[in-house]
């Protein structure tokens, strides 16, 4: 017997996790559609349908509900995952299920991570999808728009569909997120009670130590690369792709030390 | 099948909960194992399970580490938390999720454990009653036809009928390949049931010896005057409920609440008959 990793108990582990918070998991993605589409309806249908904000720009602000939101979900989902390694009363009955602790990681970084990201995307373009074809068909309004050129125009409200606009800028966020979550993730395994205010507060002294420590090394090393704004911590870096590989490589890193702390869990 | 060898353990910043402890558990017995608050009971059947890491000393259990938690190992063991929580699953969706780990799961075992602890199989786990819960997760953990059975406090919250048929269940439940090791406060609720007494006291295991070890060496006896060959007593209505050497090989009935209190008493003598 493979004591380390085997399909079939990995897909026994998928299935129970599944049998156990799959109506949560479910309930969850339904609150989260519930709130893309009172966004949606409060936003932008009310606003467009406005008359007397014809000549006012209509932001996109579905990046920023794309990310905040997605966000929400992702570290929630992760920190629900071992969050039970928290109260002894559920953690021996969990520590003693027959499987490795290869396995039972694989599958809390399946359901936090993979498929929490995969069903908010699709869940998110879907709705997206639908009401912004509504949009499109219904809306006679006009408004004050960016066009490709990057030049405000008046015209028919048109608004793109979210994936079709920001799909190069999903796969550029996407990895902030993750790299967020596989934070709570750790904090699920390393914090034995009120995992996810406590990793909350360690995130934030993290992000704080972290800005002032890329602000400075931006200015070091993209010194001839990089325009500053007025504040000068606050910087533009062409070469995304480096931030996007680093975020993998922290999200990795912080993965290793989960897989570690919960190989190290005691009951 | 268990060899605890040298064993040294203790929680962070406490002092050591045992010291160089060594212990050999077979195939085929009940173990009883008695213990005062914060004698280590629960600790040590963590320690057998893998679930809590020594600092030093090894421990061999059917021919494994536990602490690397191998699912070879976890598959042939049923641990019995004295606390513990279901999921909010019903038991037909628990039984799919989980038993399908255990190669050996004996379905229709565990559906006559449920008929015998009269727990409704339409009921989701989290509803129970906590001594249905209980009831339920022995079922179950004896249903995996696992050859470790580890129960701690099995008993707490079992109602008097379940009590009886939890001593009926467990001694069917013993088979030659099968070692099944039982902590628990409620002395009298293992009466019968163990043939083997662990006794925890002062780091160590202070007495291990089986029930028919225990009557030969020792005579349980309720007098109404102590003579000089009286190991320990206690005052009852009708005289002394008491514990004599047994030079006579005279027939008596374990008493294992007053051993137990002998030992925290008279460790010295005990030892010395036991060694």
């Amino acid at each position: 017997m493979n004591n380390t990793f085997n399909f079939k108990r990995f897909g026994l582990l998928m299935k129970r996790q599944w049998l156990e918070f799959g109506k949560i998991y479910l309930i969850s993605l339904g609150i989260v559609a519930g709130v893309i589409i009172a966004s949606y309806g409060l936003y932008y249908f009310r606003f467009i349908e406005n008359e007397g904000m014809k000549n006012v720009l209509v932001p996109d602000l579905r990046v920023v509900l794309f990310f905040i939101l997605g966000t929400l979900f992702l570290t929630i989902a992760a920190n629900t995952q071992f969050s039970q390694l928290g109260q002894k009363s559920k953690l021996i009955v969990d520590l003693m299920v027959p499987a490795s602790t290869l396995e039972k990681f694989l599958t809390g970084l399946f359901f936090s991570v993979i498929l929490a990201f995969l069903s908010y995307l699709l869940v998110f373009c879907l709705i997206d999808f639908a009401l912004v074809s509504e949009l499109k068909n219904t809306s006679h309004s006009e408004a004050l728009q960016m066009n490709d050129a990057g030049q405000l125009v008046m015209g028919k409200y048109n608004p793109a569909y979210f994936f079709e606009k920001n799909s190069n800028m999903i796969i550029q966020i996407a990895s902030v997120p993750i790299l967020i979550s596989s934070l709570f993730f750790l904090g699920s395994v390393y914090f034995t009670k009120h995992q996810y205010v406590k990793t909350m507060i360690s995130l934030m002294v993290f992000s704080g130590l972290w800005i002032t420590f890329t602000a400075y090394t931006n200015k070091y090393i993209f010194h001839d690369k990089v325009i500053s704004g007025d504040f000068k911590w606050i910087v533009y870096i062409h070469k995304t792709e480096w931030w996007i590989a680093l975020y993998i490589v922290l999200s990795v890193f912080f993965w290793a030390i989960t897989y570690v702390r919960l190989r190290e869990k005691e009951g | 099948m268990i060899i605890i060898e040298n064993l040294n353990f203790g929680y962070n910043k406490r002092p050591l909960l045992f010291r160089d402890m060594n212990m050999q558990l077979s195939c085929g017995h009940i173990y009883g194992l008695f213990g005062e608050n914060g004698a280590g009971k629960s600790t040590l059947l963590k320690n057998i399970a893998g679930l809590v890491y020594a600092q030093s000393g090894t421990l061999n259990v059917m021919g494994f580490d536990p602490k690397q938690r191998q699912p070879a190992l976890l598959q042939e063991i049923c641990f019995i938390p004295e606390e513990f929580e279901l999921p909010s699953i019903y038991i037909d969706n628990y039984l799919k999720g989980t038993a399908p780990f255990y190669p050996k799961f004996d379905y229709e075992g565990f559906k006559s454990l449920i008929d015998e602890f009269n727990i409704q199989s339409d009921q989701r786990l989290n509803e129970m009653s906590y001594g249905q819960k209980k009831k339920f997760i022995i079922a179950f953990g004896l249903s995996t036809q696992a050859r470790l059975v580890i129960m701690d406090e099995p008993t707490n919250g079992l109602d008097i009928p379940s009590k009886t048929q939890f001593r009926k269940i467990m001694a069917s439940a013993l088979t030659e390949e099968r070692c099944i090791i039982i902590s628990t406060h409620q002395v009298r609720d293992l009466d019968n049931l163990i043939d083997t007494v662990i006794m925890l006291n002062e780091n160590r295991i202070a007495l291990k010896a089986s029930v028919e070890e225990i009557t030969q060496k020792l005579c349980f006896k309720r007098v109404k005057e102590l003579d000089d060959t009286v190991i320990y007593s206690e005052t009852s209505i009708s005289g002394y409920q008491a514990i004599f050497r047994n030079l006579n090989q005279q027939d008596s009935k374990l008493d294992i609440e007053l051993l137990f209190n002998a030992l925290l008493h008279e460790s010295k003598k005990l030892t010395q008959i036991f060694n």
